[in-house]
């Protein structure tokens, strides 16, 4: 009879003990399996979520390094060219940038009336200049949507092309193809524009433009060049105040950080390129809440069931002392007798292990869809109880953060799926075999220390 | 001197002391002896003068913290005391000491497997059933767990496994202890035949004045002292 026949035997004449350890070794791979179900599967419906929205740079200005001149804040400037050198770089998918500056309608056309219509003086309102409108985050969100004509782009840079907005269009009867002059900030240079797309924004006209403080209504979008020639400072190359890069792949970031910064230099001093993952964070809020509480509640289960399944093991040995002491004075050898001890750990740790593996995921997909469920309703809850600060102001002074705003077309994900990968078995198989070789052997070697006299004679 | 004019074996200057925290008890003091074999010797003496630590460091089952334990002339430590337990000394425990998740039948053929003792027909589990037939036990009580045996039953099973292993030297710790008379008598008369016609040597420590009288030597222990060496009557 080899020490797997006993093995055998051992476990079959003691069904209790058998079935003691099952549950605890049931227990630890099942939490343990259910915690790297969900990670991985929370994971999963992350990188999702930012495939489906896309990683985004952007570079503004850095608040921390403003330098001042007169008196008061410089806005810094970036060369466009520069910008155009890292749109080039590999990881980018898309680029555009922007700046800005007020222009004034020429006289015979009018704004829309809405609010603070003399923020920007008679007939002034805030004209952006843009390399491609189509990657503006208001119309890729579908807020702003083109009604009639073409976006600006890239190849519209030396024109000068005009984006407006359909009530504006539709109070000064322009259409696509019409042209107008516009005058620049300094009230004295002009420059003849062509309507080449009119977009919707769905915003009351007495609505203020959040970043602009001018009525939605009357937000008018050029080509970069466009705007930088109605500037008096329109000489030299085009310097652009922002700038937005999308990306290949979320996972590329901080590669993408990295080589900007290298390759711009200091032609980006006084700017920082922040990531922009808020619609990420939005969709997959609810993924990370539901992570972070399973994988707590596997850590608990895990160490918990590993200490109950010690403890038996323990008391088991201790049990089973006198037979170690006789198999001894039979003259078994100590590695076969540990052998059987394991052989008989591995055999209850197998059966919990494909149990784990039957039964698990089924069970983790239901509780994750659960647990998930009721996390995406409540972000969403959330979401939807967010108030635009009060027209005129920032929102501040009434507590509104608006950095806060939710993000359109980001909804809180409410769906995962749980799949038992190779991998998550490997990390199940490891966790089993390391707990249960680890609380069977150690304990067995030490009683296995004595000799079989002092084990016979102390042994109970 | 060689192995083969060694005699079987030889305790030469045991001592043996255990020591529990800062107390020191000796238990045996300066034994020698030799046994041969073929020979049948019973170990007597009061409670406590050290029989079964005799036993026990004989047997290979621990090692004397002084003197030597010679088996064909050779020190049983060298020897490793795993092996000489496995091919060349058996002990029949006074507790039994049967795996209790086995039947009968199993221990025997474990304690087989484990010394590589393969009995002429190459049978292990035949030669298991004969033997505790021979000492009583027919065939359905030797298929039953031990643990569903009587003590006398599992004696006569923890013999049984002394005796199938085929070894040169048998311990006994009180091998007739929990037998009825006739049992006794049984169990004595095998350790003799053992002894005398298949050669092996045995050793059994024992209260008991029948098993004592058909020994061929006696040895008398007091307070950890061989004090007497006879032959019996």
């Amino acid at each position: 009879m080899n020490f797997v026949k006993r093995a055998t035997l051992s476990l079959w004449s003691r069904k209790v003990r058998t079935l003691l350890t099952l549950a605890a070794f049931v227990a630890i791979t099942a939490m343990a399996l259910a915690g790297v179900l969900i990670n991985d599967a929370t994971a999963r419906a992350e990188q999702d979520a930012r495939r489906s929205v896309g990683a985004e740079v952007t570079l503004a200005m850095d608040l921390g390094s403003l330098g001042t001149g007169g008196g008061g804040f410089l806005a810094p400037r970036v060369a466009a060219a520069t910008v155009d050198q890292l749109g080039a770089l590999p990881q980018v998918r898309a680029y555009s940038y922007t700046t800005w500056d007020r222009v004034i309608l020429p006289d015979g056309h009018t704004l829309v009336e809405g609010a603070e219509v003399d923020f920007m003086g008679p007939g002034g309102t805030a004209g952006v200049g843009v390399l491609d409108s189509s990657l503006l985050p208001d119309f890729r969100s579908g807020r702003l949507d083109l009604v009639a004509g073409e976006h600006l782009t890239a190849d519209d840079a030396g024109r000068n092309h005009l984006l407006i907005e359909q009530r504006l269009a539709e109070r000064n009867g322009l259409a696509v193809g019409d042209t107008i002059t516009l005058t620049g900030n300094d009230e004295t240079t002009t420059a003849e524009f062509t309507v080449t797309g009119v977009y919707q924004d769905p915003r009351p006209a007495t609505d203020a433009e959040p970043e602009y403080g001018v009525s939605p209504a009357n937000m008018v979008y050029s080509t970069a060049g466009g705007i930088a020639a109605l500037g008096s400072e329109n000489e030299g190359p085009l310097q652009v105040g922002q700038a937005t890069f999308l990306l290949e792949d979320a996972a590329l970031l901080a590669e993408f950080q990295e080589e900007a910064e290298r390759t711009a230099g200091p032609a980006l001093d006084g700017f920082v390129l922040e990531t922009n993952d808020r619609a990420v964070q939005q969709m997959t809020g609810p993924l990370a809440s539901v992570r972070s509480v399973t994988t707590a509640a596997a850590w608990l289960g895990g160490i918990a069931g590993a200490a109950v399944l010690a403890l038996l093991v323990h008391l088991a040995v201790r049990q089973r002392r006198t037979e170690f002491g006789v198999l001894l004075a039979l003259g078994e050898r100590r590695p076969r007798i540990i052998g059987q001890q394991v052989v008989e750990t591995l055999a209850v740790a197998a059966l919990a292990f494909g149990l784990s593996a039957l039964l698990v995921p089924a069970l983790t997909e239901r509780a994750g869809a659960a647990l998930l469920d009721r996390e995406a309703a409540a972000a969403e809850r959330k979401l939807d109880a967010w108030e635009p600060p009060p027209p005129g102001s920032t929102g501040i002074d009434q507590g509104s953060d608006p950095d806060s705003r939710p993000v359109e077309n980001a909804d809180p994900i409410s769906e995962m799926t749980v799949a038992l990968a190779p991998s998550d078995l490997a990390v199940l198989g490891a966790v089993g075999l390391g707990t249960g070789l680890l609380a069977t052997a150690v304990p067995v070697a030490t009683v296995l220390r004595l000799s079989p006299r002092t084990i016979l004679t102390k042994g109970t | 001197m060689t192995s083969a004019s060694a005699p079987l074996l030889q305790l030469s200057g045991i001592s043996h002391t255990y020591t529990g925290g800062r107390r020191r008890t000796t238990v045996l003091r300066g034994i020698d002896h030799t046994f041969e074999r073929g020979t049948f010797t019973a170990v007597v003496g009061p409670s406590g003068s050290g029989k079964t630590t005799l036993l026990g460091l004989a047997s290979g089952l621990e090692r004397p913290t002084a003197g030597a334990v010679r088996f064909r002339g050779r020190d049983i430590g060298e020897l490793g005391l795993g092996r000489y337990r496995s091919k060349h000394a058996a002990t029949i425990f006074q507790q039994y000491n049967l795996l209790t998740y086995l039947t009968a039948a199993q221990n025997v053929t474990c304690a087989m497997e484990i010394t590589g003792s393969r009995p002429e027909t190459g049978n292990r589990r035949a030669r298991a059933l004969h033997l505790l037939e021979t000492l009583g036990l027919d065939r359905e009580t030797a298929t039953r767990n031990v643990l569903q045996l009587s003590g006398g039953q599992q004696q006569r099973v923890a013999i049984a496994r002394a005796l199938a292993c085929d070894v040169d030297l048998l311990f006994a710790d009180e091998p007739t202890g929990n037998l009825d008379e006739a049992t006794a008598e049984g169990i004595t008369e095998a350790l003799r035949r053992l002894a005398h016609d298949q050669g092996t040597c045995v050793v059994a420590v024992t209260h008991s004045p029948r098993l004592a009288a058909a020994a061929d030597r006696v040895l008398t222990l007091r307070r950890g002292r061989l004090t007497e060496q006879a032959a019996a009557r």
